[in-house]
């Protein structure tokens, strides 16, 4: 079975198998929305992402006794993968723009698209470590000491970061302060 | 709702977060999406072998690539060509010469050519080795 060596018996490899299934369960909505959040709003690439980090996690899992601790580097590679893909995503969209392949249309989002694509290129107009500490943050509900832990940062950081991420989403999307409507 | 711990934010820049992070989300997975995302991940899992950088699988790897690249680089024992309009030993056999022990107390006049530190050298030395033959030869 993948993930056990030969010297795991077969009732510790049993355990990790259900200790990640309830990892998965526990963690697949909140990765994915994370992970869509920072490669700008892709669903098929934030699947893409979240998979890579679940497997790393998976690779990882018995070295980590403490379900934090395994969170907190679940979400660090998580984080890095979704940054991986978006350096790679002038690479891939070249591709498939040369293949003119024609993929299955996505049902049509419940969310206003228009205002998603707002928002996504206002978090472009980030800094990586700006826009990651914003996501995490102000978007995903970790407290500056988590967002340090998971991005390996100092909390000064971190909150400066939040400060002039801020600043920036401040005057792109200054109108939606103001409660406009969605475009539904 | 996230702390900023003691970095409290305006009542517009709360508005504002709360916006964002109600309209930028992905769709929640419905149970037949839930099923697939699983599956696609127990399929990335089957087809990646686990521990394949094990240390030892690692250190052989770095072992074989160094000795491919030491391989591949090493010039081999072609004698480099000899430079142009640099020195021109005059006299063959002057590297048996050269370690020939009678020649260790040879005062240098050797490498002037055949003329030897009395005339003009036959030999053309760049202007350091001239200094340094004038200082062992008292020019």
């Amino acid at each position: 079975m993948q993930g056990v060596t030969a010297l795991e018996s077969p009732q510790a490899s049993a355990e990790l198998e259900q200790r990640f299934a309830e990892f998965v369960a526990t963690h697949r909505e909140p990765a994915r929305r994370m992970a869509w959040r920072l490669v700008g709003g892709e669903s098929a690439a934030a699947d893409d992402v979240a998979q890579e980090a679940f497997v790393a996690a998976w690779r990882g899992l018995d070295r980590f006794r403490q379900e934090s601790s395994l969170s907190t580097w679940f979400y660090s590679i998580l984080v890095r993968q979704a940054s991986r893909h978006r350096r790679w995503r002038g690479v891939r969209e070249a591709f498939r723009r040369s293949q003119q392949a024609v993929g299955p249309e996505a049902p049509p989002p419940r969310r206003d698209p228009g205002l998603q694509r707002r928002i996504a290129a206002g978090l472009d107009g980030l800094t990586r470590s700006q826009r990651e500490a914003f996501v995490l943050v102000h978007l995903e509900g970790f407290t500056v000491r988590e967002c340090a832990a998971v991005l390996g940062k100092a909390e000064g950081t971190i909150k400066s970061h939040l400060h002039r991420a801020l600043a920036h989403l401040r005057r792109e999307l200054a109108d939606l302060r103001d409660g406009a409507e969605d475009h539904a | 709702m996230s702390e900023l711990e003691g970095d409290a934010m305006s009542a517009e820049d709360r508005r504002l977060v709360d916006r964002l992070r109600s309209a930028y989300q992905p769709e929640p997975l419905e149970a037949a999406e839930r099923l697939a995302f699983d599956a696609a991940l127990e399929e990335r899992r089957r087809r990646r072998p686990l521990r394949l950088f094990s240390p030892a699988v690692a250190v052989t790897a770095a072992t074989a690539a160094m000795a491919l690249i030491w391989a591949l680089a090493w010039p081999g024992f072609e004698a480099a060509p000899e430079p142009a309009g640099r020195v021109r030993l005059a006299e063959a056999g002057w590297t048996e010469r050269l370690l020939d022990p009678s020649d260790w107390q040879a005062d240098g006049t050797e490498l002037l050519g055949p003329e030897g530190a009395s005339g003009s050298r036959a030999v053309e030395l760049p202007d350091e080795y001239t200094a340094i033959a004038a200082v062992f030869l008292d020019e």
